[in-house]
Parts: structure tokens; C-alpha cells; sequence
């Protein structure tokens, strides 16, 4: 009788085990995530934009935006001092696949994480964008404009 | 001597008291029964004010002003304090480059006209497609060198440069040196705005239209993506038909009018609905109790007034019957439009914003030859509200659309998406939500 209960118990803790432990995971990178942060899939999302991942811009705010399968979590952390602080909170892919947030650009060179996950995978993107001053946008559109007058 | 001028007096006095009682009394519409009030019929004449539809068909639906900043990209609708101002800024450089010759027209590269838009300029879009033709004929240029058989957007750069996509044949044109005040317009614009900040993005910008690996979701290029809800005053719909729990006869006189049948003679009957049918020589009028107006003709139809083109001539028929209840009803054409065009239809635009019906248009119309063959007309009217909603985010509202189509789709092609206030049909209030034009659905 007292074998059978402790291995009911035992049971019990096994099962309660194998459904927190992923929970626990994946609630990891609640408010912070380490910069070294992995996942372990590539093909939760596709980030469309930026579209190498990194950019240039004069402006004060940037749209990342991003493909991805319904269901999938996605959540922005900025890399602050050597760790990813969350900034835009944990936000679902519907049914239509899409997704745009609108982060903004505090720092000359802003690095971002994007963290994604959904059921037992997860998977890390990290982008880069970069505070141009207008007149050196001015000064790579004349350029531009030249270049194109001298191949007409 | 004395006395007699005394009676004379009152007699007078009271003769004309006696004619102008008369008149109150005959007047009354309470008095006849509905077709027989001749009296009550004169005095109904239209205001030129009240052509809100004709005199703005050239007016475009919203202007987007590109600061060359995604934070800092404004869209003014007709009912903006400042769309006016703007508005007349940049007509005299759209009436510059459609009085163009050909000679000063260029094709221009899909990548230029992109660019043009991410950079400083104005982005002007119209409610319906307009052929280059017509719509110059609604500017009064009688000679274009523009031979776009379909537009609905038109851009200017800061350099005065003016651009039109050509829809049909998905190509691009330039007129140069159009305006040069363009750029210290988007520049005073930017300094109004300070302070405000206001993101859009265009879908191309966001690779929204672009294929990727299993990529079911595709949003036309030129779609402008709003991150954030939009927040606005909700609108209370009436039908007008309809007065207290009564049928409004006054307004059903004027509708009658204006559709030239004569209250005293045409042939009616009533349906087991209520839809009142007025059955003339012309055609028949059906006006059911729901506001709806549909009229098919028997033979020639109605004309319309000449001298103007189909457009012109309808809008007015339009205003004449909008002008019918009080309240400023303006319309907006939501349909493509050339010189040989036969079928229109229209939307009301409350506050700048279109009111859209489920799968159907507030007028639908036919026009040939000068006469008008069939027309239907959902009649409304709308107040503005105190009560502020705010509507789910763009994306949001894609999902909520996609989910019903999600197990049998493989991909779906997002053609237009913008705010509009969606009417159910139902008097009360209704708000503002995203309208979604889905151009093609691929099945699985």
C-alpha cells in the first residue's frame, strides 16, 4: 500500500515536472534576456525589415516588421549594458502572419533582440540600426542623383 | 362719410386676412392625401451650396504629407481643418501638369516613384479612378497631353516634380517643374507638427507586399500601415424615410420630383413590405421603407441635365436628391470613371471618411446617352457624436478578417485598407473600423 503511494506521488511530481519545465524556459526572458541568448529554430519568423537585419536612418523611430507563423510570441528587448531589456511586450501572430512594432532610436548604434517563441522552440534575431544625421542622407542622395546623370 | 371709409378699411383687412389664412390651410399637407397637395409642392428649389458631391469631384480623398520621417508623416482627410489649405496649394500644381503637353511627359521608373514617396512629398489619393481625360475636364483643361486611362494617385516631390501611377498598364509618368512651392509647404507643415508624432508606414516599406517563404498575407504597396489604434467620434445614422414612426411623404414629394413623376398622376401601389412602387411611363420607382431608392427605367430614362459630361450630370442628380433632407450630405465616386463610362457608384463621406455598406455602395447608377437608366440610392443621414471609440490596430483588424478564410486559403491578396465607418443598415450609432478590399484569395 505505502509503495503504491509514493509511487503515485512519485508519478504526480514526474508529470507536474515535464509540464513546468518548459514553462519555466520559456518564461525566462521575461523582462531581460542575455545578449549570448540562442534558440533553438530559425523558422519561427522571418524578419522583412530590416531586411540584413541592420539599417540606416536619420529618423527618430524605426518599424520592424516580420513574417511568422500564427500563434508564434514575439517579444523586443533593447541590448542595454550587456543585457537585452524588454521593451515591447509579448505580442501574439495572428491569422494573418504579420507583425509591426515600432521601436525608437535612443542611440546612435541600437541593438535590438527579437525573441520569438511558440510551443517547445524558440528562436533569437538580432538587428541593428544605426542614427544617420540628415545632411549625410542629403549629401548620399546628391551622390546618387550625380551618379545616376553620369551613367545617362 | 366718415363711417363708410371705417367699413372700408375692415373690409379689406378682412379680405386679405381671408387670402392668407386660405393659403396656410390649402398649404397644409395634413390636408390633402399624399399626391394631391398641389399647394405644398411649390417653394422647393435647390441650393447651389447644397452640390457638396459635384462641386468637390475633383478634390482628392486624402492628402499624405511625406516629411521624408516614417515619425512624422501626416494624412489630412477632406474634413481636416487644414486639407483645404493644403488642398489649395498643390491643385494649381496638378491643373500645371495637366495642362502639360506631351512633349513634357516622361515615363519614370516603379523604383522613382517609391522613392519620391519616401522622401519629401505629397501623396494624393482619390476615392474612385479617374481617366487623365475626364478628370481634366474637371479641372477645365480641354487638352491634356496625360493619357492615363486609369488613376488614383498622384504624387509631388519637393522639387515640384509631379508623378501618376497609370493603374491599368501599372506604369509611371513624370511632369517636371510643376510647383515651386512645394517644398516650403512640407516645410511649414513639419513645423506646425512639431511636436506631434504620427507614424505611418507604407506597406511597400515594410516589405508587407513582397513574397517570402510561406508568406500567406500580401498587402498592396501603396496600403499605409498604421502601428497604433486610431481613435474617433462615432457617427448616429437615420433613415429619413422615416419621421417619428411615419413615413415621411414631404421628402417622398421631393424624391418624386426630382425623379420627374408627377404625384398626381403616377400609378402606385404599396408591397407586402411597405415598399412603396411608383409606376410611370419612364420607369418604375421603388422606395423601400428601409431608405432605399431603386429606380430602373422602361424605356429612354431620365435625362439629365445636357451640357455636362455623365459625371457631372449625375453627381447632380445626386445632390438634388441628398438636398431632399436637410444636413450636408456629400458623396464621394468610388468607381472608375472615363469619358465613356456607363456604370458609377458612390459613397457618403462623413468627416472625411467614407461610410461603407456591406457589399453594396450608397448610389449605384447607370447613365446612357444622357439618360439616367438605374439608380439605386441608400438614403442617410449622419451627425457626429460626442462618443469616442478607438479601433483595433491595423494588423489586429487583418486577423480578425483572415481568421474566417484561414483553413481554405493558401494566400490572400490585401488590395485596399483603410478607416471607414461601416453601416450596417440599421439606424443608430456606428463606428469607425477598418475597411478591407481583398483583391484575390488563392485557395488550398
Amino acid at each position: 500500500m505505502f509503495t503504491v503511494k509514493k509511487r503515485l506521488i512519485s508519478l504526480i511530481l514526474a508529470l507536474l515536472c515535464a509540464v513546468s519545465v518548459p514553462c519555466v524556459s520559456y518564461a525566462k526572458y521575461d523582462s531581460t534576456i542575455p545578449v549570448y541568448a540562442q534558440g533553438n529554430s530559425s523558422n519561427l519568423i522571418y524578419i522583412k525589415r530590416p531586411q540584413s537585419h541592420s539599417a540606416s536612418t536619420s529618423d527618430k523611430t524605426y518599424t520592424i516588421s516580420a513574417v511568422g507563423t500564427k500563434g508564434t510570441k514575439v517579444k523586443i528587448f533593447r541590448e542595454s549594458d550587456g543585457v537585452g531589456q524588454l521593451i515591447k511586450s509579448e505580442k501574439e501572430i495572428g491569422a494573418s502572419g504579420l507583425y509591426s512594432t515600432v521601436v525608437d532610436l535612443t542611440q546612435d548604434v541600437n541593438s535590438f533582440i527579437v525573441y520569438a517563441e511558440k510551443g517547445g522552440t524558440d528562436q533569437v534575431v538580432k538587428i541593428q540600426i544605426s542614427k544617420v544625421k540628415q545632411s549625410t542622407v542629403d549629401k548620399l542622395k546628391n551622390l546618387t542623383v550625380n551618379i545616376l546623370n553620369f551613367i545617362k | 362719410m366718415k363711417k363708410e371709409h371705417f367699413k372700408n378699411v375692415i373690409l379689406i383687412t378682412l379680405i386679405i386676412t381671408n387670402f392668407m389664412l386660405s393659403q396656410r390651410i390649402f398649404a397644409d399637407k395634413k390636408l390633402w392625401l399624399f399626391g394631391y397637395n398641389f399647394f405644398s409642392n411649390i417653394g422647393y428649389t435647390q441650393k447651389n451650396d447644397d452640390l457638396y458631391t459635384t462641386l468637390n469631384l475633383d478634390v482628392p480623398e486624402k492628402i499624405f504629407v511625406n516629411t521624408g520621417y516614417q515619425s512624422s508623416r501626416f494624412c489630412y482627410l477632406r474634413a481636416h481643418d487644414n486639407f483645404e489649405k493644403i488642398y489649395s496649394g498643390i491643385e494649381s500644381a496638378i491643373l500645371k501638369a495637366f495642362s502639360s503637353p506631351e512633349k513634357n511627359i516622361a515615363p519614370v521608373s516603379e523604383d522613382m516613384w517609391y522613392s519620391v514617396l519616401t522622401g519629401k512629398s505629397f501623396y494624393i489619393v482619390f476615392g474612385g479612378e479617374y481617366s487623365s481625360q475626364l478628370y481634366a475636364n474637371l479641372l477645365g483643361v480641354t487638352n491634356t497631353g496625360l493619357n492615363i486611362p486609369a488613376f488614383s494617385h498622384i504624387a509631388i516631390s519637393e522639387e515640384g516634380n509631379f508623378y501618376i501611377k497609370d493603374n491599368k498598364n501599372n506604369t509611371y509618368f513624370r511632369v517636371n517643374s510643376v510647383s515651386n512651392e512645394i517644398k516650403t509647404m512640407i516645410e511649414q507643415i513639419t513645423t506646425e507638427n512639431e511636436n506631434v508624432e504620427s507614424v505611418i508606414n507604407y506597406s511597400y516599406e515594410l516589405n508587407f507586399d513582397k513574397a517570402f517563404s510561406d508568406q500567406k498575407t500580401f498587402i498592396a504597396p501603396l496600403v499605409a500601415v498604421y502601428p497604433s489604434p486610431l481613435n474617433s467620434s462615432t457617427l448616429w445614422s437615420e433613415n429619413p424615410l422615416i419621421k417619428g414612426e411615419e413615413i415621411n411623404y414631404s421628402l417622398i414629394e421631393k424624391i418624386l420630383s426630382a425623379f420627374s413623376i408627377n404625384p398626381n398622376t403616377v400609378r402606385r401601389y404599396t408591397e407586402a413590405d411597405g415598399t412603396l412602387v411608383f409606376v410611370e411611363n419612364n420607369g418604375i420607382l421603388r422606395i423601400s421603407t428601409d431608405g432605399t431608392l431603386n429606380f430602373t427605367a422602361n424605356d429612354t430614362g431620365i435625362k439629365l441635365p445636357s451640357g455636362k459630361s455623365a459625371l457631372v450630370s449625375l453627381s447632380q442628380f445626386i445632390d438634388t436628391i441628398n438636398s431632399a433632407y436637410s444636413g450636408r450630405n456629400e458623396m464621394t465616386i468610388t468607381s472608375s470613371a472615363n469619358t465613356e463610362s456607363t456604370d458609377y457608384s458612390f459613397d457618403y463621406i462623413i468627416q472625411g471618411l467614407p461610410v461603407k455598406f456591406k457589399d453594396k455602395n450608397a448610389v449605384n447608377a447607370k447613365v446612357s446617352g444622357g439618360y439616367l437608366k438605374e439608380y439605386t440610392h441608400i438614403l442617410r443621414k449622419y451627425t457626429p457624436t460626442n462618443n469616442y471609440i478607438i479601433t483595433p490596430t491595423f494588423i489586429e483588424s487583418l486577423d480578425q478578417t483572415i481568421l474566417s478564410y484561414q483553413d481554405s486559403m493558401k494566400e490572400i491578396h490585401i488590395m485596399k485598407m483603410y478607416p471607414a465607418y461601416n453601416d450596417s443598415m440599421i439606424p443608430g450609432e456606428i463606428i469607425q473600423d477598418w475597411h478591407i478590399e481583398i483583391n484575390d484569395i488563392i485557395a488550398q
